[in-house]
């Protein structure tokens, strides 16, 4: 229902606005979410081959697309490695798989907004692997039900689908304890946690020291920097 | 962290002078909204442009262009709000960013990392 209803976007910017609304849309998430991390990752680990770069979503994708997937043949092996040993790990150290046990009924969009400690490095290679995960999804159910792309959705799916990966491995790559090739994620495409999290910190003692200035001077409306005085 | 009916990322109305103005709410402390307001002027300053004919405007019910500055940040009662549309997750982002030093600049100088809920990653997105 969500990836047809995406598939039948015209351009580039009508894609972009029917991604908007399914990034609200609750049910997504929590169908991602068990997808994710469903009954069958506590069995066994994911594949070792891209699932992304198979024959039935060539056949959908076309030549043009599948040659830009293609060539991301080392970054999409890396995400999987990198993936496979982070479950492995959890797995073994039986962690409980929070997706299950404490269910999040929050759209993506929610999730990511309504967190005020989430750093800006964070939010944005969030977003990006959210983007790639629906963009494959959509791959999946265009070869499932036959429907050939336009090369220009083609490409764009492709193109969210590689930046997803290389975002959720930058991501991955700037956590202490895992463990990156430098050849996959650069230095200069990590971020810096400590700094990362200072920054946040001082934003949100930012916003509540504005919060109790309000109130101390009992104002509706309170501006920090000066009224507005332009229109 | 959703207060009443208002969340992060509303877009919303509030009053000032005779007119209302349009805003994005950037974080909820207790009852009053953080929020980046647009302007319909023009100023050499740093800012985020939404025409009015994009999927931005479209989200926000913006009908002519706004632009939002940096500096341009207020702080509303929840009661004084009105909502008006939801502000696209990209966009946020990109209005979070620009205000952030604004906000920021506002706290009391700090010289220690402090602790926050942040962020151990999702542990497996889909292989793909």
């Amino acid at each position: 229902m969500i990836a047809p209803d995406l598939l039948a976007a015209v351009n580039v910017d009508d894609l972009a606005e029917r991604l908007d609304t399914v990034l609200e849309h609750r049910h997504l998430a929590r169908m991602l979410d068990l997808v994710l991390h469903g009954m069958e990752w506590q069995k066994s680990l994911p594949p070792s081959d891209p699932v992304i770069l198979r024959p039935e979503i060539a056949a959908v994708l076309g030549p043009q697309a599948t040659t830009q997937l293609c060539s991301q043949i080392t970054l999409f092996l890396g995400h999987i490695s990198v993936v496979r040993q982070l479950i492995q790990k959890r797995m073994e150290a039986g962690m409980p798989i929070a997706a299950l046990s404490q269910p999040d009924t929050r759209s993506f969009s929610e999730r990511l907004t309504e967190d005020p400690a989430m750093p800006s490095e964070v939010f944005s290679r969030l977003l990006k692997a959210i983007y790639g995960d629906i963009a494959f999804l959509c791959l999946l159910d265009a070869a499932r039900r036959q429907q050939i792309l336009a090369p220009w959705l083609a490409a764009t799916m492709a193109g969210y689908v590689i930046e997803g990966s290389r975002a959720h491995l930058s991501l991955l790559a700037s956590m202490p304890g895992i463990s990156v090739p430098l050849e996959l994620i650069p230095v200069e495409e990590r971020f810096d946690v400590g700094g990362a999290r200072q920054r946040t910190a001082e934003f949100l003692l930012g916003a509540q020291s504005m919060a109790l200035e309000a109130e101390r001077r009992g104002q509706t409306v309170y501006f920090p920097s000066g009224a507005p005085d332009d229109d | 962290m959703t207060t009443e009916q208002f969340s992060c990322a509303d877009g919303v109305l509030f009053p000032w002078k005779d007119k209302r103005r349009i805003g994005v709410i950037i974080m909820i402390v207790s009852r009053r909204a953080v929020i980046c307001y647009g302007s319909t002027k023009i100023h050499a300053l740093p800012k985020i442009l939404i025409p009015p004919d994009g999927r931005y405007a479209k989200a926000l019910s913006l009908s002519q262009p706004t632009y939002f500055y940096a500096r341009n940040v207020c702080v509303v009662e929840l009661s004084a709000l009105e909502r008006s549309g939801r502000c696209p997750p990209e966009l946020f982002h990109k209005l979070k960013l620009l205000t952030e030093t604004t906000i920021a600049q506002a706290s009391p100088l700090i010289h220690e990392v402090i602790p926050t809920s942040a962020q151990e990653p999702a542990a497996g997105k889909l292989h793909r």
